[in-house]
């Protein structure tokens, strides 16, 4: 039963490519010729030492920030200078590193309102009232209940969700950014202010989607978090890409144990 | 009494519709109105001179919304990138606009002089003073029927939107939700609603000049809005009345109280009405009712939760 609402969830994952980003803040870059590749079954983690830049190539990638140049390419379109809530109608979505919950709703309104189609959620919808839209917004509803099961919240659903804990505000971004159908998900920092067993739903909910063929990223310090879950890595510094490859691969490389412990002078 | 019963209870009509107006953009949407007044305005101007004009009653209603609804729609398209506080600034300016306008430009609008002899729907209803219970009968329906409108807005998935949109447009717009047209929609139907409160003015007065749309006006649907509780529109109607039974029956204090003089008394009514929205503001300042939010169970296809 779960099982069967829970195959709907993603579909089919994206390729999104960041090229050659540049974007500098007054006099400081931020992003220094950044490029980063995601693609479809496959989960990369973005890791880095603090004000490496990390989100703000998320942001750019999700189109909160423009680039001053490089481009953003989804499934070879160019969306650089596409605004973020059309991105997301093509499937990429994100989450923010300190959780954003929708604190006046519940956290099911939370889930019902992402799931919520453009035609139900029209104000002359609201007016007509038709039965087609109702049952329009009972699958919503089924399909977000399901996500609660999933991620194990089915006891908080009406609650608003400003009082849920920080862990379970994370999940709530996880779950909502799942009901929009995405094919690329984003996510900052996932396991920030997670409890372990928390995390762990997130690890096994991550690596599921990737196996059904969705596109992952996520920006992550926490390093066991980042060799369960990802196939991928992608070391930030300074704005640079440092280094990319598997797990093993990059903790090995001399630059990356350089940039995190700091220079030998 | 009678005859004072029907007027208060008109006039509280009205200011429950205004309060059910900004509910929809300041309660729900998070839109700053201080401009209420100005658009309030609008919508009575444009009923008296289209009712002036000949036109059916049915036609100079529908008139004023339309026309209220596009300069609403129009002004938050211009702040849509204005942050809340911005357009507090902008809708106020709107609102002085909009006065200066009614007060220079008399070949329209008959300047200080205003218009009079506007031409007023009403229900014939025996009796003595029946044409203003028929007219209290309108308001009614009236505000019935916003009722209607916005609580059905509130409790749809446009109604999750606008207030996604007021907790968080960032998160809304990651969604995939456009902040822009959501603010544009939710702005121009309060908007309407204002004008409808418009006409209903000029009808009852017949005679409308500029010194009736002060700030004031805003500043009570406010206290209605802010007493209810922001967002739940049942509670507003009950705000709206208690904030005009404070306004209007203060005005019997003067029997009460008979060692202070006249004018210091008027002065003293709206000390007392501040002093009583503070005090609600202290001991209940979420209001009295709170905003629609649909329970999970409520739906047919979610299976009900498991006591624990």
């Amino acid at each position: 039963m779960t099982g069967a609402m829970y195959d709907q969830i993603s579909s089919k994952g994206a390729t999104l490519e960041a090229r050659n980003i540049d974007l500098s803040f007054g006099g400081v870059a931020a992003l220094v010729r950044c490029s980063l590749r995601l693609e479809p079954g496959r989960v990369t983690a973005v890791i880095g030492p603090n004000g490496a830049g990390k989100t703000t190539l998320m942001d750019v990638i999700g189109g909160r920030l423009r680039p001053d140049s490089g481009e953003v390419r989804l499934d070879g379109a160019d969306i650089s200078r596409m605004p973020p809530h059309r991105r997301a109608r093509l499937g990429l979505l994100r989450t923010f590193q300190i959780a954003r919950e929708l604190e006046g709703l519940t956290l099911f309104e939370n889930l019902l309102l992402a799931g919520q189609g453009r035609a139900i959620e029209h104000p002359l919808a609201a007016l007509a009232g038709g039965r087609r839209h109702r049952r329009a917004e009972a699958a919503v509803a089924a399909r977000a209940h399901g996500l609660l099961e999933r991620v194990g919240l089915v006891g908080q659903a009406d609650l608003p969700a400003g009082a849920l804990s920080g862990g379970q505000k994370k999940l709530l971004e996880v779950a909502r950014a799942l009901m929009v159908s995405p094919r690329i998900l984003v996510l900052d920092e996932p396991t920030a202010g997670v409890s372990p067993p928390l995390a762990r739903v997130l690890a096994d909910l991550t690596r599921d989607l990737a196996r059904e063929g969705l596109t992952v990223a996520f920006v992550e310090h926490d390093m066991d978090f980042v060799q369960n879950v990802a196939d991928h890595v992608v070391v930030l510094a300074e704005g640079q890409v440092l280094a990319s490859g598997s797990f093993a691969e990059v903790t090995g490389t001399r630059d990356v144990i350089d940039a995190y412990l700091g220079r030998a002078a | 009494m009678i005859a004072f019963l029907v007027t208060i209870l008109t006039l509280v009509a009205i200011a429950a519709i205004l309060a059910l107006a900004l509910n929809l953009q300041w309660g729900l949407c998070g839109m700053v109105n201080f401009g209420l007044v100005g658009f309030f305005a609008l919508g009575a101007y444009a009923a008296a001179l289209l009712s002036l004009a000949g036109a059916g009653p049915a036609l100079a209603l529908l008139g004023a919304m339309v026309i209220t609804a596009a300069c609403g729609a129009a002004v938050a398209a211009l702040s849509h990138r204005l942050a809340e506080e911005y357009l507090a600034i902008v809708t106020l300016g709107f609102g002085e606009v909009v006065r200066l306008t009614l007060l220079n430009e008399s070949w329209l609008t008959g300047g200080a002089l205003g218009l009079p002899g506007i031409p007023s729907p009403t229900l014939r209803l025996p009796g003595p003073g029946g044409e203003h219970v028929g007219f209290l009968v309108l308001c009614l329906i009236a505000l019935a029927l916003a009722y209607l409108v916005v609580e059905r807005l509130a409790r749809a998935p446009f109604g999750r939107l606008m207030r996604a949109v007021r907790d968080d447009d960032v998160v809304a717009a990651t969604l995939g939700k456009d902040v822009v047209r959501v603010r544009i929609a939710a702005f121009a139907i309060g908007c309407a609603l204002l004008a409808l409160g418009g006409a209903l003015h000029a009808w009852h007065f017949g005679y409308i000049d500029p010194s009736q749309f002060t700030p004031i006006v805003t500043a009570y649907a406010f206290m209605a809005v802010i007493a209810g509780g922001r967002g739940s529109n049942p509670g507003i109607l009950v705000g709206a009345g208690v904030v005009m039974l404070l306004i209007e029956g203060s005005r019997f204090l003067k029997d009460v109280v008979d060692f202070v003089a006249a004018d210091q008394l008027a002065a003293l009514r709206l000390i007392l009405i501040g002093a009583g929205l503070i005090l609600f503001l202290i001991y209940r300042p979420q209001g009295l009712g709170r905003e629609y939010r649909r329970s999970a169970a409520s739906f047919p296809t979610v299976p009900a939760p498991a006591s624990s």
